[in-house]
């Protein structure tokens, strides 16, 4: 009976206005964050490393409400793009602080992050209300994320950011591996550490940035992904990138339904999902870290 | 034939000077020990000599031509270096480590030695698929050593790599160097092993305060 009900009500516009454009952009978004977390984490050596916790999110949060405070329109390849430029500044930032003779710390790379994190919030938290408010852009929509106003122009402004991201990973992955000793044994080897960390890093906020100016902050896909993985197929990057791609979308699909059913009629934000898995990951891992004194200067 | 000449070759960083005019030869096929007391120099000089570290001032000549380090794959042709300590890289088996030597050099992969064989040199024959963070020091240690053994390269700079070695294991990297040497590479070495050295290196350099003041 209730299938029948189902199938009844079922509107092939919908699907395709609404439905279909946030499954895309769900899958488009979680691979993009998961690599990028991917390649944070063999850049820089060090397993905590992620877009959200970094500052790469909230960075371009912050550009894209800037951006759209100024007018710029919703969904468009130019808000992304301003989206990475800030988060682009954003995390050279908190780059520059943490690194000294090309050797990253790694426990002031993640509190350069929060500083970063909370100083782009609060940009966010002062042009959101010169935001035109029919849009449904919210302070809760940038910091926490949502796929409810999902549309098909919102995926083609993600696209081509998205699919150079992609590309420069597929460039850097087979490199990935050595890079995990620190930077003198890596270099040594004739790894070229700095031209790979900055092409990484350009590719980190490609595949970040511009999503987060479609469907906000959606935190700790990128750490918790690529972890979850070296656990289940190793540590060997050119399987862990596509698998985690893979898995980063699904996850990100599956947190947007639970955003969206859990509390029915009223939708949860699907950044609050991930962050209520990803915060106890974290945790885990710091400890982790905390206990093999793994959190130390390369 | 000289591998590697350092001319006038000062390190200065944070005030101090920690290498200062060093003017020195290590002639090809031949092991080079560089000695002297904690914070004389010695690891400022190799890692200096090996590119690993900008001069201050003073010039590097690496198989005859200046030491260009703003290429590392061309840089890792000509030299292999194996600092003090190696951090990271724990969840690789030992196998990949060892074989990620071959990857940025060259291609000439007939006159070098397979992982299996340096690994059974160095006694990881039974560790190949464990993970390099079940290893003790020493083992890691081992591992790195075959890594850049792999590298083959015509130049090995060393720094104390015998601190974690067990006396089997500093057999082991004896061996290895003499084998080296014999097939015409050179070998500059820190060392605080000072016995080893006098029996076996062709040529003894003693730091101190930055200065090389005997070979």
């Amino acid at each position: 009976m209730s299938l029948a009900v189902g199938y009844a009500s079922f509107d092939p516009q919908i699907v395709w206005d609404i439905r279909a454009p946030r499954l895309a952009l769900t899958l488009l978004v979680g691979a993009g964050l998961a690599v990028a977390g991917v390649l944070l984490q063999a850049v820089f050596h060090n397993p905590l490393a992620a877009p959200s916790i970094i500052g790469v999110s909230a960075s371009g949060a912050a550009g894209a409400s800037i951006g759209a405070a100024l007018g710029v329109s919703f969904n468009s390849l130019l808000l992304a793009g301003i989206g990475a430029l800030v988060a682009g500044g954003g995390l050279a930032l908190v780059r520059a602080v943490a690194t000294r003779h090309g050797r990253t710390d790694a426990t002031a790379l993640l509190l350069g992050g929060v500083a970063v994190s909370f100083f782009a919030l609060a940009i966010v938290l002062i042009a959101t209300p010169f935001v035109d408010r029919a849009a449904g852009r919210s302070f809760s929509f940038w910091a926490n994320g949502s796929f409810a106003l999902a549309t098909w122009s919102g995926v083609l402004a993600v696209l081509p950011y998205l699919l150079i991201g992609f590309a420069i990973a597929i460039a850097l992955v087979r490199d990935l591996d050595p890079l995990s000793l620190g930077t003198p044994a890596a270099q040594a080897m004739g790894l070229p550490v700095g031209r790979m960390t900055g092409w990484a890093l350009v590719a980190v906020v490609l595949l970040v940035a511009p999503a987060v100016t479609v469907v906000g902050v959606v935190s700790f896909v990128g750490l918790v992904v690529p972890h979850a993985l070296r656990q289940l197929i190793g540590p060997q990057n050119t399987l862990l990138l596509p698998a985690s791609a893979l898995a980063g979308g699904v996850l990100v699909a599956a947190a947007d339904l639970i955003a969206r059913v859990v509390l029915a009629p009223v939708e949860i934000p699907v950044g609050a999902v991930t962050a209520l898995v990803g915060a106890p990951v974290f945790l885990l891992l710091l400890r982790r870290m905390v206990r093999n004194r793994a959190v130390i200067n390369r | 034939m000289t591998a590697v000449s350092v001319a006038n070759l000062t390190l200065r960083t944070a005030g101090v000077t920690r290498v200062n005019a060093v003017n020195a030869e290590v002639p090809a096929g031949s092991v080079v020990a560089i000695v002297g007391a904690n914070g004389s120099g010695k690891s400022s000089l190799l890692d200096l000599m090996a590119g690993m570290t900008e001069p201050t001032s003073g010039s590097i000549t690496l198989g005859g031509q200046p030491l260009d380090s703003s290429s590392p794959r061309a840089l890792a042709r000509q030299r292999a270096w194996l600092g003090q300590t190696t951090p990271g890289a724990g969840d690789y088996p030992v196998r990949e480590v060892i074989a990620w030597g071959r990857g940025k050099t060259n291609d000439d992969a007939a006159s070098r030695p397979s992982v299996e064989n340096l690994a059974a040199s160095l006694g990881l024959s039974d560790l190949l698929d464990a993970p390099l963070r079940r290893l003790s020091g020493g083992e890691r240690q081992r591992t790195h050593l075959a890594r850049i053994w792999l590298q083959d390269a015509p130049v090995t700079f060393l720094d104390e790599p015998d601190a974690s070695l067990d006396t089997q294991g500093r057999e082991l990297l004896h061996r290895l160097i003499d084998e080296r040497r014999a097939r015409g590479h050179a070998i500059v070495i820190v060392t605080h092993d000072r016995d080893w050295a006098v029996a076996t290196a062709d040529h003894i350099w003693v730091m101190d305060h930055g200065v090389l003041t005997e070979q």
